[in-house]
């Protein structure tokens, strides 16, 4: 039998598809498996057989609610923000000034730090008593805010800090789609007297839909596993004011030991995050 | 695109300035804080700059908080890990890429590639703690490196395909032509043509394992293994924060990675194509 090319292939692809079914597959059914059972940790990790009983105590867990409403709250405000100031610094680079170039490697660094690190930096800052931000506040004859300890404000803290790492993610991604658009459609509209607004509105935002689309999508997939800022910034507090899906199923399992009841909340979380995976590959494979 | 008038012009130079210091004011701040005496960090209101600057953070971190073991630490797992990706990770580009295989097989795997990126992490994490554990991988570096292949593999896999699919096809042909082996095409002809490519996908892996957390914090328990995102975390954790050690600790943490995102600042676009979107 000859050895064809496409069987050449199936060898060389083996060993990651290998791995990648034992660390990514495996572990997405057994996520499923163990979520219908107590894991007794102590005794080797032996199982007993629950049925939907973690299902059934999630369900009626106030902590899961709140924190599932508390990841919906940070993945709609860190994404709308991201996008629209991704966009306002896209369009603010698109227009011609010396050295833009150089600019835009800085720009985009926030997204290349280690979040833990950048968390740390930002929770430096907050500090109610001696941190800069206050001290800023009090520049400009404003009352002192207690950030990251005041229920009302420890969510929209935890955004802050999102938004200055990822909105650069923004910016490349509808940044790379301005630069697609013709130079030759923009100077056309210039030289017919068309303002920047009005290039923005009328011939820049319709043919970038699909780019502002793909990075919100992109984006509130991403933000979906908040973790590290929250570990860093308030350790879910005040309260439960911060606490998220993956920090709770953390708690849950490498805390607690719960691996059968944090398995269960795992995959929730894990359904609902590729409902919305999906959509996005429908949306983005389109026309393909 | 160009401003025509000068109000116009006035507003897109305040744009620009208040981008740049909105990016740059928290890396400013910690550098100052670094540099800054324990008491002086707490001075209300806080000083610009250090009035007494000193290296007693930096001193303290490199002696008594011996902290390049942690640097040690990351450097092992996340090159470790850059470097495994990219072992497996070119064989499966390059089949993809190039050689073809049954079916949609191709198409499916490199589906399956993207959704993997997009999942959270921790939703896998319990399963894969206990596959550590079952194979006596907890707790140690090589556990870790296997751990990361789940953010690291996929994301080779993705850049390569791409940047195989860029390599011309006519000194691949050649060399099949004079008889050499996929294997040898690939190893001898088309890997080093490719070489500036597959040294940015290895930087990539690199930082972003370097800056992984979740799963060295699950997976790591020796303080003696901690990486440096989790020695950080564990000063953020403590009862009394020293605050200049903590900035200093950041500063040491994220130097590597700045060092290395300037060679690959031009690539971090084309990184971006692991969107699935098709630039």
């Amino acid at each position: 039998m000859k050895i064809r090319d496409e069987h050449i292939g199936l060898v060389f692809i083996a060993p990651a598809l290998f791995i990648l079914l034992i660390l990514t597959a495996y572990p997405m059914i057994d996520v499923i498996f163990l979520s219908l059972h107590k894991v007794d940790v102590l005794a080797g990790f032996k199982l007993i057989y629950l049925g939907l009983q973690n299902y059934i105590n999630t369900f009626s867990d106030d902590l899961f609610r709140t924190a599932f409403i508390n990841t919906l709250q940070f993945v709609i405000g860190a994404t709308t923000l991201e996008v629209l100031l991704g966009l306002l610094l896209a369009i603010v680079f698109s227009i011609e000034f010396r050295g833009k170039n150089k600019l835009v490697p800085l720009i985009v660094m926030p997204m290349m730090l280690p979040t833990i690190v950048i968390s740390s930096f930002w929770r430096i800052m907050y500090h109610t008593e001696f941190g800069v931000i206050n001290a800023l506040l009090k520049l400009a004859g404003l009352p002192p805010v207690n950030w990251l300890g005041d229920v009302h404000t420890a969510m929209l803290s935890v955004i802050i800090v999102d938004v200055w790492q990822y909105t650069p993610f923004a910016f490349l991604v509808i940044y790379a789609g301005i630069q697609s658009i013709p130079p030759s459609i923009i100077n056309a509209a210039l030289v017919d007297g068309a303002s920047l607004p009005q290039i923005t509105r009328y011939i820049i935002l319709p043919l970038i839909k699909r780019h502002i689309l793909v990075v919100a999508m992109l984006r509130i997939i991403d933000t979906f596993r908040i973790f590290d800022k929250v570990f860093a910034l308030t350790g879910g507090g005040p309260g439960n004011a911060t606490e998220v899906l993956s920090f709770i199923i953390y708690k849950n399992a490498f805390r607690y030991y719960e691996f059968g009841y944090a398995a269960s909340q795992a995959v929730i979380m894990l359904v609902t995050v590729l409902v919305i995976i999906i959509a996005y590959l429908k949306i983005t494979r389109r026309g393909e | 695109m160009r401003t025509t008038s000068k109000i116009g012009r006035i507003l897109h130079v305040v744009a620009v300035v208040l981008a740049l210091a909105w990016t740059i004011f928290p890396l400013y701040w910690i550098i100052v804080t670094s540099f800054k005496q324990s008491w002086e960090v707490l001075l209300w209101p806080p000083t610009p700059i250090p009035l007494h600057p000193t290296l007693e953070n930096y001193v303290k971190l490199l002696t008594k908080d011996r902290f390049y073991i942690y640097i040690l630490n990351s450097l092992i797992v996340s090159s470790g890990a850059a470097t495994l990706s990219l072992l497996l990770g070119s064989l499966a580009a390059y089949a993809l890429a190039r050689i073809g295989l049954p079916g949609k097989f191709g198409n499916i795997f490199l589906v399956w590639v993207l959704v993997i990126r997009m999942i959270p992490p921790i939703t896998i994490a319990i399963p894969l703690f206990t596959i550590l554990r079952s194979f006596g991988l907890l707790d140690t570096r090589l556990g870790l490196i296997i751990a990361y292949q789940v953010y690291t593999l996929p994301y080779t896999i993705w850049l390569l395909h791409s940047f195989f699919a860029a390599v011309p096809r006519d000194i691949e042909w050649a060399a099949l032509v004079d008889g050499a082996t996929r294997l040898q095409a690939l190893l001898r002809v088309i890997l080093p043509a490719m070489a500036p490519g597959l040294v940015t996908v290895l930087i990539l892996s690199m930082i972003m394992s370097w800056n992984e957390f979740l799963y060295a914090l699950i997976f790591i328990n020796s303080p003696e293994k901690y990486t440096v995102t989790v020695i950080v975390a564990n000063y953020i954790q403590e009862f009394t924060i020293d605050w200049g050690r903590l900035a200093g600790s950041g500063m040491l943490s994220m130097l590597p990675v700045l060092a290395l995102t300037f060679y690959v600042q031009k690539y971090v676009i084309r990184g971006l194509a692991y969107t699935g979107v098709k630039a």
